[in-house]
């Protein structure tokens, strides 16, 4: 015998599912087969144990652990589109001091830009002042450069520049001994 | 609490109101704790799966449909949580390819929270009995004994037909009934001689 359609109306029968006919059906052919008069008592036992166990409670402080959750998630919202508005800004600004001078001297859009005079007085100046410190460099490491020449050079500037240093280390070892003994006589008188 | 006063409460927490999430909180707190507890079968990791399930329900509160039940709609979040979690478990223990270890509600070092109010041996045997499921038929057999949902409203919360509860039923009352006739779950016997 087939006992597949009858487990599934125990299952039913359990659920409340089944209409008188259906259960009447049921009970008459558990009354004449052991298989399934079985698979009710398991079933059975089943179902009252299960429904026999009270819900599960949780600790005490659940309910403050989920509205500190709460709380974080809100301070992050919060601040979510200012930090992703200073993400995007500062990409930008990336992309923009890589690609625009590419752009710019690629394309030719100084020409451009260069019509609009409050842009071409700015460049104006920009380019006297990178001129003017150009020159500044060049003029100090040009210098630089003749005075190491000239002491690798000439032992007579070598030993002019060597005494100069000495007499200016010996009087500012005087000038700072005069200072500390002074101060000492201060503090004694 | 009513429906409508779960409708005006969600109402409240759009417009900014975490109160009134502390009031959903507390009122749906054990349904929750119980749905998650009962499909993982650990203390701490049914807290840390509740609190999750109340996190997202707090994030995605706009999606909520106010003519659906606030609780079906609460417990349909904690049970597909719940779902995913236990098969990522699954994954990860046939991925180490270690033996199965042994149920965690009969080894946990955390106390459980029920402890003190449930009968320790018929908790631990439904518990058995509830690990042996397929987290699908688990999720359906939970809701219909603890919650005492009709199939509709499983089907609602498990996002699926009621045809395919009435069958997640059926085999998964066939498999415990398979598994109390083996003398599969040993606790059973003892809890129902002390019941």
């Amino acid at each position: 015998m087939a006992h597949d359609p009858y487990t599934i109306m125990i299952s039913m029968s359990l659920d409340g599912m089944l209409n008188a006919e259906e259960e009447q059906e049921l009970q008459r052919h558990i009354r004449t087969c052991d298989t399934c008069a079985q698979a009710w008592r398991d079933m059975s036992l089943v179902e009252t144990m299960f429904k026999a166990q009270p819900m599960a409670a949780p600790s005490p402080n659940f309910a403050a652990s989920v509205m500190a959750q709460v709380e974080t998630y809100e301070a992050q919202r919060r601040w979510y589109p200012w930090f992703a508005l200073l993400v995007g800004v500062l990409v930008v600004a990336a992309i923009a001091s890589i690609a625009g001078p590419i752009l710019f001297f690629t394309y030719g859009l100084q020409h451009v830009l260069l019509e609009v005079p409050l842009v071409a007085t700015l460049v104006g100046y920009a380019a006297q002042a990178y001129g003017a410190a150009q020159f500044g460099v060049e003029l100090a490491v040009t210098m630089l450069a003749d005075w190491l020449n000239l002491l690798t050079t000439d032992p007579i500037a070598l030993a002019v520049v060597v005494a100069a240093l000495a007499l200016a280390s010996t009087w500012i070892g005087l000038l700072e001994g005069m200072k500390l003994s002074s101060a000492a006589m201060e503090t004694t008188g | 609490m009513i429906a409508t006063e779960d409708q005006e409460l969600v109402a409240r927490v759009l417009e900014g109101d975490q109160v009134a999430f502390a009031e959903l909180v507390e009122a749906y707190q054990r349904p929750v704790y119980n749905l998650t507890y009962r499909m993982l079968g650990e203390a701490r990791e049914a807290e840390d799966a509740a609190q999750e399930a109340f996190l997202r329900a707090y994030q995605h509160l706009e999606r909520y449909d106010p003519q659906r039940s606030f609780k079906t709609w609460l417990l349909s979040i904690a049970s597909n949580y719940c779902i995913d979690r236990l098969r990522k478990r699954r994954l990860t223990w046939l991925s180490i390819d270690e033996p199965l270890p042994p149920h965690p509600a009969l080894n946990s070092d955390v106390p459980s929270p029920e402890a003190a109010t449930l009968s320790g041996e018929r908790s631990e045997a439904v518990q058995e009995l509830l690990s042996d499921l397929a987290p699908d038929y688990r999720a359906a057999v939970v809701l219909r004994y603890w919650y005492d949902m009709p199939y509709a409203e499983i089907a609602a919360t498990l996002d699926t037909t009621e045809s395919a509860i009435k069958s997640r039923l059926f085999r998964a009352r066939q498999m415990l009934a398979q598994k109390v006739q083996s003398g599969g779950a040993p606790g059973l016997l003892v809890a129902m001689e002390s019941a």
